[in-house]
């Protein structure tokens, strides 16, 4: 399946509810997607180009546009090794009520990755069993009330 | 005449006994004496009592220090001590004494600081029936086999109760461990040495050594030498055996609470335990003291003992540590069963050449 | 039981595993991770590009090279400008001698795990004195050295390295021959190791794993072979894969890779081209994203960056390999205790990556 026929065939079923797929370079496929639609593409996705290995997941925090957006990066894995094609996912997400739905669900291996995205910038992922402190210490809630440190307005020291 | 006779004439003390007003006193202090000059308290004292042990001991440290990092490519002890860092054990003993003794709050004292006497104890006390020659040995017992075995059986209760003493998560599963651990490596431990026991019709160490001059028994018995020098590296807690010890995910076991004085006392009464193992295979397998006259007999002992116990400290640099449920495994059916066969070939071998 | 395998433990490094057990029976195992965190990420955005690389490279210590050459190449990806194929080559020698370095330490902690001090000693003894002397003659530290940087590597090969290097590698197969030896096939570590921990290939994809614990699992994923950069393409090298999935034939992956890493370098240097070793960069980077991956010593390691046309990055993210196989503790529920450390110990976890 080239990239080319991959674009075309998610515009097709897709139409309106995604953004266009965009093919950044050799090998990178990036589709923007509403959280509504995200399920559904994921689906899809994964059923259809057998993508069954998500890589890594992460947030970006744009403050100016007033959203963050949660980037999912998916490749194939058979028994022969990666494919090269990387998919990435991006979900934008509202900046005051940071929302998603988890695809815990679809791919079990985002477990990790979705409950350190929420410790650092706040964004709730709906369906995930734990969220929970991971990387920060525990006494961040009583230094640091309801702050985020990946976000660009929690600056450090030196700034 | 032997050394002390020439200390304590040096120093004259009769004449200031005589001195003493008090006649009871006086009756009683001569008994005294009469017992420090006589040739037992030389036994227990010097030879081969309290000191050559403690001074074996602290060689068999050094020992395994330096063959260990040989086997590993590393020097080892050099500085303390003129040649190569023999006196390195005797150095890290004073060390020990000038630490404090910790001892935790919730802990019960008395039984935390009473474990690692008693363990210096028990261990030193088993070495008083194992004869170096024909006529060193502090006490010729004729069931001294069993003595030893009896006082063998009183380890597995301390290390429990140190373990328990402790009040704390892993000491206390590294003493059950400890327990499991020696109870049931003593009784592959009992049959290989009753092999020993027909063959050579007698409980007494001196019997039995002397009844190897013609073949020693490791020669007649070789599974039984085999089944033994296992449930001793077992029974002393030494790699590859060493669960108790040195798991319990890398914790230290039921020594981990222990500080000070008291933990040289412990590490003092494992090397003691793995001298007296090696000591008691010499014995019974190797044929004690018997040797070439050129040499005397206590001299023929310790070189098969330090071969022994270096074929014990060689297998700590080469293999891994064993699973619990491996080890258990191990002594009660491998062990047990092989130590039943041996009996059989004991039988059988009495009744032939004897 | 409830107790935790906690920070404090000679030998479980900088990291909590919260274990319940039953008897002897582990119920639960649950990774805490967490107690390194020094927020590599954010950091790296108030730093310039270059300023980053020593920043980046030390969340891997034992991995130095691969972790730089990521950052790297995704810098050279955004800027558009070709490495000189002397660079490659060097990068190439430079990520498999960092690669030999960490499964050696990785030998060194498994062995004293065991229990085995011998296993302890030997390794540490030979990363010292080979692998980091070498790595010191051409790059001038022994540890964190930030050699690879956008644009190439900093410095050229020194004379006589190649001479050098080869003698280190001749001894080196001999001293492998001596580990095999004494602990691959020694009785009582395949005993340990045997039939604990078995991953099976579906649930390793499926948990999303990589290194070589997904290569003992029967999946042959390297990235190395799938998605080639720098020179990997033009050297000729083979993935060690066993299908069993318990933790001895991931043990034994490592060590095949050690023997290939060895096999690749001997290459390395016998193609090593001429040129030039170094591109002239610009500060200003333009805008875009990228998703570099390499195959670290322990796994894939993914560098994703976003730059907004300034001099620092806008978005660093790094998914480092033993994040990633932190669902891998699952496979310790219902073994004994005494299991423990070969399934820990077989995933090769190292908290600094962990917790970046």
């Amino acid at each position: 399946m080239n990239e080319a026929q991959i674009i075309d065939e998610l515009r097709d079923k897709f139409g309106e509810r995604i953004g266009t797929p965009e093919r950044l370079r050799q090998h990178r496929i990036v589709v923007t997607v509403e959280k509504e639609n995200l399920l559904d593409l994921a689906k899809f996705v994964k059923d259809t180009y057998d993508l069954n290995y998500a890589i890594s997941v992460s947030g970006i925090d744009y403050p100016e546009q007033n959203k963050f957006v949660v980037v999912y990066h998916l490749c194939k894995m058979s028994e022969e090794g990666h494919l090269p094609l990387v998919l990435t996912l991006k979900v934008p997400v509202n900046r005051q009520t940071p929302r998603t739905p988890s695809l815990i669900s679809i791919w079990q291996s985002v477990e990790w990755h979705e409950r350190e995205t929420w410790e650092l910038f706040g964004i709730e992922f709906e369906g995930h069993p734990k969220l929970e402190r991971l990387l920060l210490h525990e006494d961040w809630d009583e230094e640091f009330p309801n702050q985020f440190p990946l976000r660009k307005d929690f600056l450090l020291e030196d700034e | 005449m032997n050394i002390i006779n020439i200390i304590l004439d040096f120093l004259n003390l009769e004449n200031f006994i005589s001195n003493i007003p008090n006649a009871e006193v006086q009756e009683l202090l001569t008994i005294v004496f009469v017992f420090l000059r006589s040739d037992l308290f030389f036994k227990i004292l010097l030879f081969p009592g309290i000191f050559t042990i403690l001074i074996t001991v602290a060689e068999l440290m050094w020992l395994e220090l330096k063959l260990i990092a040989k086997v590993q490519l590393r020097v080892g002890p050099q500085y303390a001590g003129r040649i190569g860092g023999i006196l390195q054990p005797i150095a890290d003993f004073i060390k020990l004494l000038f630490k404090e003794t910790i001892v935790p709050e919730k802990a019960s004292k008395v039984l935390f600081l009473l474990v690692p006497i008693m363990l210096v104890t028990l261990a030193a006390t088993t070495l008083t029936v194992i004869p170096l020659s024909e006529t060193d040995v502090i006490s010729n017992l004729d069931v001294g086999l069993l003595f030893t075995f009896a006082i063998l059986a009183m380890f597995p209760i301390l290390a429990l109760l140190a373990g328990w003493a402790s009040n704390s998560k892993f000491p206390f599963i590294g003493g059950i461990r400890a327990l499991f651990q020696q109870v049931s490596y003593e009784v592959p431990l009992w049959f290989s040495a009753l092999g020993v026991v027909i063959l050579a019709e007698s409980l007494n160490f001196n019997s039995i050594i002397k009844a190897q001059s013609t073949f020693w028994f490791i020669l007649l018995l070789p599974l039984g030498a085999f089944i033994f020098l296992v449930a001793v590296i077992a029974e002393t807690e030494r790699l590859p055996f060493d669960i108790p010890e040195a798991e319990t995910e890398i914790a230290s076991g039921w020594m981990a609470e222990y500080s000070g004085l008291s933990f040289g006392l412990i590490m003092l009464s494992l090397y003691i335990k793995l001298y007296f193992g090696a000591a008691m295979f010499t014995a019974l397998f190797l044929g004690g003291w018997l040797g070439p006259s050129i040499l005397p007999p206590a001299f023929w002992f310790l070189t098969k003992t330090i071969i022994v116990v270096l074929i014990i400290m060689m297998l700590r640099g080469v293999l891994p540590r064993f699973r619990l449920a491996d080890l258990l495994y191990i002594g009660w059916r491998r062990l047990l069963i092989l130590s039943m066969i041996n009996i059989f070939l004991a039988i059988t071998v009495k009744l032939v050449l004897f | 039981m409830y107790f935790s395998v906690g920070p404090q433990h000679p030998g479980s490094g900088h990291f909590r595993m919260k274990i319940t057990l039953q008897g002897d029976i582990i119920l639960n195992a649950e990774p805490d991770p967490g107690f390194v965190h020094r927020s590599v990420e954010k950091i790296a955005e108030t730093r310039e590009y270059l300023q980053n690389v020593p920043l980046i490279e030390r969340q891997c210590l034992s991995d130095v090279s691969s972790v730089t050459l990521a950052y790297a190449m995704g810098i050279e990806e955004l800027l558009g400008i070709e490495v000189p194929p002397r660079a490659q080559y060097i990068r190439v020698i430079m990520c498999e001698l960092s690669r030999i370095m960490s499964h050696l330490y990785w030998l060194a902690i498994f062995g004293i795990f065991l229990g085995h001090s011998t296993m302890f000693m030997w390794p540490f003894g030979d990363r010292d004195i080979l692998i980091t002397e070498t790595a010191e003659k051409i790059a001038g530290a022994r540890v964190s050295y930030s050699y690879i940087i956008p644009g190439g590597v900093r410095y050229d090969l020194p004379d006589g390295i190649k001479e050098h290097t080869m003698k280190t590698l001749d001894y080196f197969q001999g001293r492998l021959k001596e580990y095999d030896a004494i602990f691959f096939s020694n009785p009582i570590f395949k005993r340990r190791t045997k039939g604990v921990g078995v991953l099976s290939r579906s649930e390793a994809i499926r948990l999303g794993v990589t290194g070589p614990t997904l290569r003992g699992s029967g999946v042959r994923g390297d990235i190395r072979k799938d998605a080639p950069y720098a020179a990997y393409d033009e050297l000729d090298f083979e993935i060690p894969v066993y299908s069993e999935g318990d933790s001895y034939s991931r043990s034994l992956v490592r060590f095949r890779e050690m023997k290939i890493s060895s096999s690749i370098i001997r290459q390395a240097f016998e193609n090593l081209p001429e040129g030039d070793f170094k591109v002239k960069t610009r500060k200003k980077v333009p805008e875009g994203e990228v998703f570099s991956r390499v195959e670290a010593a322990r796994g894939e390691l993914a560098c994703y960056l976003i730059s907004d046309g300034t001099r620092k990055p806008y978005r660093l993210k790094m998914s480092t390999p033993s994040f990633r196989n932190l669902p891998g503790f699952s496979l310790m529920k219902g073994c004994m205790l005494a299991d423990m450390p070969p399934i820990y110990m077989s995933l090769d976890y190292w908290p600094l990556e962990t917790d970046r």
